[in-house]
Formats: structure tokens, C-alpha cells, sequence
């Protein structure tokens, strides 16, 4: 997308100018979105975003610019207003580029390039509303839509790098509200995957929209959720939410080379119950959190973070490598163009155990089972943590009772961490979209069910 | 700059009219300088800059969208085809029509929204190496400031429909960030606070550095309170977000897809008699005033809730004609999305309660709520966020609390008001003005 002898230019010129290190990343990123309510196709949008971003390095402080220019005359600007308040001189020569091909481990037959026609997009949509519809008499709107992308990067560094990648992502939105005597409620899902149109033959349509119809039905009936200190089991796939934010943005160097996590000084200690081993893997094929190589070009892995409860590994990008001396990870993410890379989750997910759920459930008096977690946030200084659930269930005399509504789990990583005790063996990924300091990145989080002994649920109060 | 982007924006315009389409593009450019620092040095500096056309074609009553990030000749013709070909999928929309027709190009470069400015780059890293040095040196405790940031932003928005409406304004902005991490006996603690400003040389550094200590080590040994019921009062920024969060309550696009809980309450009581919600774009007292919408209509003053009863939603060409109702001109739209609607600043009207006789009450301040968007559902109302913030006892002995949760449903609670303060407070963005209003009897989970 770039020339080489224009990325030679640059590079040189950043090296010229005193910087360490510097990157070119080039981003081309096609998205089309379609999407259907009450039954009548209700928006169709396309879009192309070109852009290049420019990082320099000066020993370990960054500077980055972006702009939607491909002529050398403006990159060198950028690149000379980046360095202006280092003012070095340096005569490096550069290392000469070399294209290094990256391996595709997540093939795809029918992305953006090679697209489907939209009746069979429309079709598909059409059988999820249909499929809610047919659950419960009680839904009044349906909401569903299709996001395709298409993303071709390319990356040139002055370590010699040339190198070039595309990802295709498609997802589904699917959202229902039902309506019960004056009271309203919502369902909502939304699988993703690194694949084409075929994603979506995976996926029953009628069967995701009795599935969301099912969520709001349930919740229009639900009881008021208990507040207070308790038990919570937290359900399979999207429960791994909890980890994704309790500890996951804490194991990111981003925060690490900042003594901004807890976990900073902490590598190789046990920082959670025994019967925790938990890893971000980037390798898995289509998943949508996986990646060939990152946006700084390295070679994705798969990396394990705590094993049998101890620290074994923080997420680590080019810059958290400088920082800290961690090795890099292949983690080095952003949104686009527009942002600067930085350490991010890929695939993240507790590993599974062998516990069973109904002994999880019977060793509770009084508790909750969150069988669906939605999002959370988390402040990454002190890990406190927030995260609604989306269905949940009052536990009594260790049977699961009422549906419960409103349900929050609140607390910190450090502390949740050592609370898991026990684990189950139905594993399960869900894909989610991941906001932070280099923008919001596709991820995929996960795990069995587990119980935590005790979490600060807030709901309305007896 | 101006002249090459309305060249651009009238090569689309014919380009669309060749093809017996009517549109209405939209560019925005934005640049922006961005600079934190680590250790007494700057460690991020980002400088950006960049633009994106937006096309909104309407074609035998049917609506396609495309967007361009590229200015050449060719990407704009390809994202005139995109939006026409995105056009003959959607079903057809009887109420979208291109129908603003000014004579005169709408030019909004008021001092208000964009001043000269000469600070140097010199003296913005100067002060965002002072916003961590100074929190830093606030006590030994302090770990670090790892969030901390200045900013200068520069924007514009242009916009140009076929029937020859011309619409351009401009804005610029300061900010400034810091937070305090307070570490101490395995206790930790952080706070975050912001300064915005029009002029560099108006930004309040000390303000910034001064509250986030404050906060974050008066929270330090905090703990939470016994679970139960009690009033609260949200602080100017809690009050903002969570009118944000729930913000498509008032919103007649949301109305219109039967996506609005409120949609049947035009005209009914749905809150308290003593509140009153006003949206004013030209509110000298906001941080922006707003000349125009997103389809080059003149904003006008809006009365959302009088005296409790539901008096309008928000509404553009399209949601007005739905509902046989009154434009109230909030058109809202950015280049990659679909026409909407969207607010300006946000202003309730005062009460009558005396502030101090109102904080002589027993309530709960909330000064910071986490899990603001996923812990609350438009839909239903109800929400659940974790937070932080001040228990006070008949106005006095504001005692710290963290770790809790404080749960309701937003309509209940517009319900269950018992005191509106006499004195307009605002929140750091200057977008949203309100008394200090006592909520009764929310849920609060605790130990």
C-alpha cells in the first residue's frame, strides 16, 4: 500500500533525526453494515478508512502522528514535527528492509473482497427476527445487524521490517425488547469470528433469535436482585468477562511498566487460587481475537499468564519490552491508524477444571448464578472492577430459584482471584469488542463456569 | 483548507445530482496534540490530523450511506456509487427527504467556540510534566500519576446538501487531566480529575491536581456502608453521566423504532412536578453553543420535561414528520453514521429548595460511578454501578465509601425527587446544568 523507497524515506529520516526506533503502519479497513428492524432492511452503510501512522522511539519515550497522506513529502513533515522537541543528529544509516511473509493461520473464503450478495444477508437477518418473534408473543421490536470489515495492514520498521497482513471479522447484533404490563426488557447477543460470510453458516439464525426472545422474557419476570456480600457462580463464555477485566488489563504492560497494576512486582507469585491456570492466545484459528502477527508486526503467540494460581507472564508490546524487559509477546494492538500501539488482550480465557456445576450450586445457601454476563470496567491502578449481569438467578438452599434482575458484581482482581474455588469442564469463548489506551480492539474472552466464594453484588436491598 | 474541502464537498454534490440523486455530505476535520508524561518527562506525544466525508443519498425515497476517508476524485466517486448501490437494499422511507434549503452558506466561526490561542509547545509539556511532578510531591504515599494528559483539539464540521445549503463551523479546546494512585498498607486508591478550557492559559492545573489527591487519599481507608436504602445526591459529573447513559429516553429516532420505554408518555407525568428539562444550544454559560443541526436547520431552544410531564422528544426532519410533530431541530449525524438525533447542553431548571437547607439532609454523595454504560439498560430504566463518594449525616461528617453499589431505575428515580436545590451547578465539560437534586431511597449494596 506504501512504497518501499517512500517507508525507506521516512525511516531514514526518523533515524536521521535521533530516534531509536521508528514504525510505519499502513491500514486500509473496508466495513459494510447492514442491518434489519421490524422486519424491514433499515440501514445499509460502506466505508472505506485509508491512514498511516508513524511511531519514534527516542530511548523509551513514543511520539506518534497519523495522517491519510501516501506522499513522502507529507510523512517526512510528520515525521520531522514528531522529532522536534528531541533535536538530535544522528547518521545511521538504516537497515535495509526486507519483506518478511506472514503465514495465514485463519483462512477465509468469502470476506469483503469476495462478498456474498446481500439477499442472502438480508435472508439471514430475517430468520432471526423471525426466530424471536416465534419465542415469545411478548417481543415488540427485533433489532439485527450484520458488521463486516476487511482490514490490510502493513508495517515497515527500522530493525529492517516489511511486512503485511489482512484480516477479515464478521459479526452478527442481535437485540430484542418484550414488553409485559407496561414493563420492558432486553436480550442481546452477538457472536464474532476472523472469517468470512461462512462464519455465519455456522450459526442457526432461529435458534439466536428464540435465544435473546428467551433473555428478555426471562427478565420481564425477574425479582429484584439481592445486594450485599455472597456466593456467585458465574456462568460459561462471557462470564470470562470478569477475568478479562479484573486481571486481564492489569497483566498488560500498558499498566505494568506504569507500577500502575497491582500484579507490577508480583511475577512468579501466586496471585490467585490454585485451581486458576489462565492464558491469552492469539493463535486460535479464526477466532475473533486472534491475529497472524500484531500491529507491530511480531508473530502472535499463545501466552500463559497464571498457572496453578501463580504468575507466569505479562502481556508484553514493543515499548513494554523497552520498559520493562519482558519479552514481547506479540501483543501489540490498536484500534487503527489513529492510534499508537500498546499491550492488549487477544484471546483471553481461565482454562478449564473438572468440577461439576451442580455441586457449585448445591454448596450455596444463599447466593447468585450469573448465567450471562454483560460488560464491566475496571480501574486499572486499584483492579476495582464492575460488571453487570445480563441473566442471572437467585441460588436458595443450593437449588438456582428466581430470575433476578439488575444484578452488579463489584470488587477487585487481586481479591476475586484468590476466590475462585471451583471450576467447571464446559468451556466456552465469546467474542467482545475491548476498549483502552490504543482504542477498541476485537478480543474474545472465556471460560467454564466457576464459583466465587464471595463478591459484592448490588442490586436493591431487602 | 476551507476552500479545497467545499471543492470537494460540491464535486460530490454534482456527482449525485448527475445521477438524479438527492444527499447531504458531511466533512469534519479534526488535528489534535496530545502529550502525557511518566517519571518527569514526556512519554506520549501524539500529534494527528485528519478528515472524513460522510454521504447520506436519497434515491426513490430509499436512504444508502457511504463514507471516504480520501479526498481524491476517485474515492469520493466510488463512495457516491457505494451509497446509491447501499440505497437499493433498504426499504423504502417515506419521511426521508433532503429539504433544507438556506440561500446563504450558514458560517458559525463565533469566538465562543474557537479562540486564538499562542501557547507554545513548550509550555504544554512544561505543564503536563507539572500535572504528575505536582501530584506526586502531594504526599510520600502517592505511587503514581499514571493517567495524566494535555490536549489541544482543533475540528470542523462542513456540510452541503443538493438543494444548495451551505453549513461550516468551527471549534477548538484545551483539556487537561491527572490522576493520583495512592498506595499505602496495601490499600489503594485513585482519582481522576479534568479542567477544559478555550484559551491554554485557562486551563486549571492546581484544580486537576488538587482533586485528584484530595479525593483518592480521603477515599484511601474508606470502606462500604451497611446495605440498604438511602438518598443520594450525584455529583454535577455522576448527574451528567447518568442523564447521558440513558439519554435515548428522550429521543424521538429511538421513539419512532419502538425503542423508547417513554414513547406513549407524551404529555403525562413522568417525573417529579419540580422537574423541568430544557436542551439550549446557545446557553452563554456552555462550554459550546450551537448554531445548526446535522441538516443545516438553526438549533432552537427545546423544553424536554415541564414541570414533570413529558413535553417533546428530541426530533430531525424524519422523526417531526413520523410523529406529525414539531422539528424541534436536534438533527444529529456524523460521516459514517445514519441521520439521528442528538442533544446540545443540558439544562434543569432550578428548585426552590434552598442548597443549604437541602445538604442539612442525611444522604449519599456519589462522587464516581464505575460501570456506567453496562450497568445500566435504557430499555427498562433499571441500573446497577459500582461507586464511590461521601456519607453525610444531617449535612455534616462526610465519611468516605468505596466498594459499593448503588442500584434503581432511572424512571422511578425522575419520580422520586424529594428536594431540587436554587443554585446551578455544572459538570467539568460545561455541557450540562443542574441544582443539586436529592433522590430518595435508592438501593445501595454494601456489607
Amino acid at each position: 500500500m506504501l512504497n518501499l523507497n517512500i517507508a525507506s524515506s521516512v525511516l531514514q529520516e526518523a533515524t536521521n533525526l535521533g530516534a531509536t526506533f521508528a514504525d510505519i503502519f499502513v491500514e486500509k479497513n473496508q466495513s459494510s453494515n447492514l442491518s434489519i428492524l421490524g422486519k424491514k432492511v433499515h440501514e445499509a452503510n460502506s466505508g472505506i478508512d485509508f491512514g498511516i501512522g508513524i511511531r519514534l522511539v527516542f530511548g523509551t519515550n513514543v511520539v506518534y502522528g497519523y495522517t491519510n497522506s501516501v506522499q513522502q513529502d507529507e510523512l517526512i513533515r510528520v515525521t520531522r514535527l514528531l522529532s522536534a522537541q528531541y533535536k538530535q543528529q544522528n547518521t545511521t544509516k538504516l537497515t535495509p528492509l526486507h519483506l518478511k511473509e506472514v503465514s495465514n493461520n485463519h483462512p477465509v473464503n468469502h470476506g469483503l473482497n469476495n462478498d456474498i450478495d446481500n439477499n442472502l444477508k438480508i435472508d439471514f437477518l430475517m430468520k432471526v427476527d423471525q426466530g424471536c418473534r416465534d419465542q415469545s408473543s411478548k417481543i415488540i421490536q427485533v433489532d439485527t445487524g450484520i458488521m463486516q470489515r476487511f482490514q490490510e495492514i502493513e508495517i515497515f520498521n527500522t530493525l529492517g521490517l516489511h511486512t503485511s497482513d489482512s484480516r477479515h471479522y464478521s459479526r452478527l447484533r442481535a437485540s430484542c425488547i418484550a414488553e409485559s404490563n407496561g414493563e420492558q426488557s432486553t436480550g442481546f447477543e452477538a457472536p464474532g469470528a476472523l472469517k468470512g460470510w461462512e462464519f455465519f453458516d455456522t450459526i442457526n439464525p432461529n435458534v439466536i433469535g428464540s435465544t435473546i426472545a428467551e433473555q428478555a422474557e426471562v427478565k420481564l419476570s425477574a425479582s429484584d436482585c439481592p445486594a450485599g456480600k455472597m456466593p456467585v457462580v458465574i456462568g460459561n463464555g462471557f462470564g470470562g468477562v470478569i477475568f478479562h477485566e479484573a486481571c486481564g488489563h492489569l497483566l498488560e504492560t500498558t499498566s505494568v511498566q506504569k507500577k500502575a497494576s497491582v500484579f507490577h512486582d508480583k511475577m512468579g507469585e501466586q496471585i490467585a487460587s490454585s485451581c486458576v491456570s489462565a492464558y491469552d492466545d492469539g493463535t486460535i484459528v479464526n477466532e475473533w481475537g486472534s491475529i497472524n502477527i500484531d500491529d507491530e508486526g511480531n508473530q502472535t503467540q499463545k501466552t500463559e499468564l497464571i498457572k496453578d494460581g501463580k504468575l507466569t507472564s505479562f502481556m508484553v508490546d514493543f515499548v513494554g519490552h523497552l520498559k520493562t524487559d519482558f519479552q514481547c509477546t506479540g501483543s501489540g494492538r490498536r484500534e487503527s491508524y489513529k492510534f499508537a500501539p500498546a499491550s492488549r488482550m487477544r484471546n483471553t480465557y481461565i482454562a478449564p477444571g473438572s468440577d461439576s456445576i451442580d455441586d457449585m450450586i448445591s454448596s450455596i445457601d444463599e447466593g447468585i448464578y450469573c448465567k450471562k454476563m454483560g460488560g464491566g470496567s475496571v480501574m486499572p491502578g486499584t483492579g476495582e472492577f464492575n460488571f453487570a449481569a445480563n441473566e442471572s438467578y437467585l441460588i436458595k438452599n443450593g437449588k438456582i430459584s428466581t430470575p433476578l434482575k439488575s444484578a452488579t458484581l463489584i470488587g477487585t482482581g487481586p481479591e476475586i482471584l484468590t476466590k475462585i474455588s471451583m471450576i467447571s469442564d464446559d468451556f466456552e469463548l465469546t467474542a467482545g469488542m475491548c476498549g483502552s489506551v490504543s482504542g477498541a480492539v476485537p478480543t474474545t474472552v472465556g471460560q467454564a463456569t466457576l464459583k466465587v466464594d464471595e463478591i459484592l453484588v448490588g442490586g436493591k436491598s431487602k | 483548507m476551507k476552500t479545497e474541502i467545499f471543492n470537494s464537498l460540491e464535486y460530490i454534490i454534482d456527482l449525485t445530482k448527475n445521477q438524479n440523486a438527492h444527499a447531504d455530505v458531511i466533512c469534519t476535520t479534526a488535528s489534535n496534540l496530545n502529550l502525557k508524561s511518566d517519571k518527569g518527562i514526556i512519554e506520549e506525544y501524539k500529534v494527528s490530523s485528519g478528515q472524513v466525508f460522510g454521504i447520506r443519498v436519497i434515491k426513490d425515497n430509499k436512504v444508502g450511506l457511504s463514507y471516504s476517508e480520501s479526498s481524491s476524485q476517485e474515492a469520493l466517486s466510488t463512495m457516491i456509487d457505494q451509497a446509491i448501490n447501499n440505497s437499493k437494499i433498504v426499504k423504502e422511507e417515506q419521511f426521508a427527504k433532503i429539504e433544507v434549503e438556506i440561500n446563504n452558506p450558514l458560517i458559525d466561526e463565533s469566538s465562543h467556540n474557537c479562540q486564538e490561542d499562542n501557547s507554545t509547545i513548550e509550555e504544554k509539556i512544561e505543564k503536563s510534566i507539572y500535572l504528575e511532578q505536582k501530584v506526586l510531591q502531594k504526599s510520600k504515599d502517592v505511587k503514581s500519576a499514571p493517567y495524566n494528559s494535555v490536549n489541544e483539539s482543533s475540528s470542523s464540521f462542513y456540510l452541503m446538501n443538493t438543494l444548495g445549503t451551505k453549513c461550516f463551523s468551527k471549534d477548538k479546546s484545551f483539556s487537561c487531566y491527572t490522576s493520583a494512585l495512592i498506595d499505602k498498607n496495601n490499600n489503594q486508591s485513585m482519582h481522576y480529575d479534568l479542567s477544559i478550557a478555550r484559551k491554554f492559559d485557562e486551563l486549571d492545573f492546581d484544580k486537576c491536581i488538587d482533586q485528584s489527591f484530595e479525593h483518592a487519599n480521603a477515599l484511601l481507608d474508606a470502606g462500604p456502608i451497611k446495605t440498604g436504602n438511602y438518598d443520594v445526591i450525584f455529583t454535577p459529573n455522576c448527574l451528567k453521566d447518568l442523564f447521558s447513559i440513558f439519554s435515548s429516553v428522550f429521543s424521538g429516532k429511538a421513539a419512532m423504532e419502538n425503542k423508547n420505554a417513554l414513547k406513549d408518555k407524551l404529555g403525562q407525568k413522568i417525573a417529579h412536578s419540580g422537574l423541568t428539562i430544557k436542551d439550549l444550544p446557545q446557553f452563554k454559560q456552555a462550554f459550546a453553543v450551537d448554531l445548526f443541526d446535522s441538516e443545516g436547520n438553526m438549533h432552537q431552544e427545546t423544553t424536554l420535561v415541564k414541570d414533570g410531564v413529558l413535553n417533546t422528544f428530541y426530533h430531525n426532519s424524519i422523526t417531526s414528520k413520523y410523529f406529525k410533530t414539531n422539528n424541534t431541530f436536534n438533527a444529529g449525524r456524523s460521516p459514517k453514521r445514519n441521520l439521528g438525533v442528538t442533544g446540545t447542553n443540558t439544562v434543569i431548571q432550578l428548585g426552590t429548595d434552598p442548597d443549604n437547607k437541602l445538604k442539612e439532609c442525611n444522604y449519599f454523595e456519589v462522587l464516581s460511578m464505575q460501570g456506567g454504560h453496562s450497568g445500566a439498560d435504557p430499555i427498562s430504566g433499571d441500573f446497577s454501578f459500582g461507586a464511590s463518594g461521601y456519607l453525610y449525616t444531617n449535612g455534616v461528617n462526610g465519611c468516605p465509601v468505596k466498594g459499593i453499589t448503588i442500584s434503581g431505575n432511572f424512571f422511578k428515580l425522575l419520580e422520586e425527587i424529594k428536594m431540587i436545590g436554587n443554585k446551578l451547578n455544572t459538570d467539568d465539560t460545561r455541557s450540562f446544568f443542574a441544582p443539586t437534586i436529592l433522590f430518595s431511597n435508592l438501593s445501595i449494596g454494601g456489607s
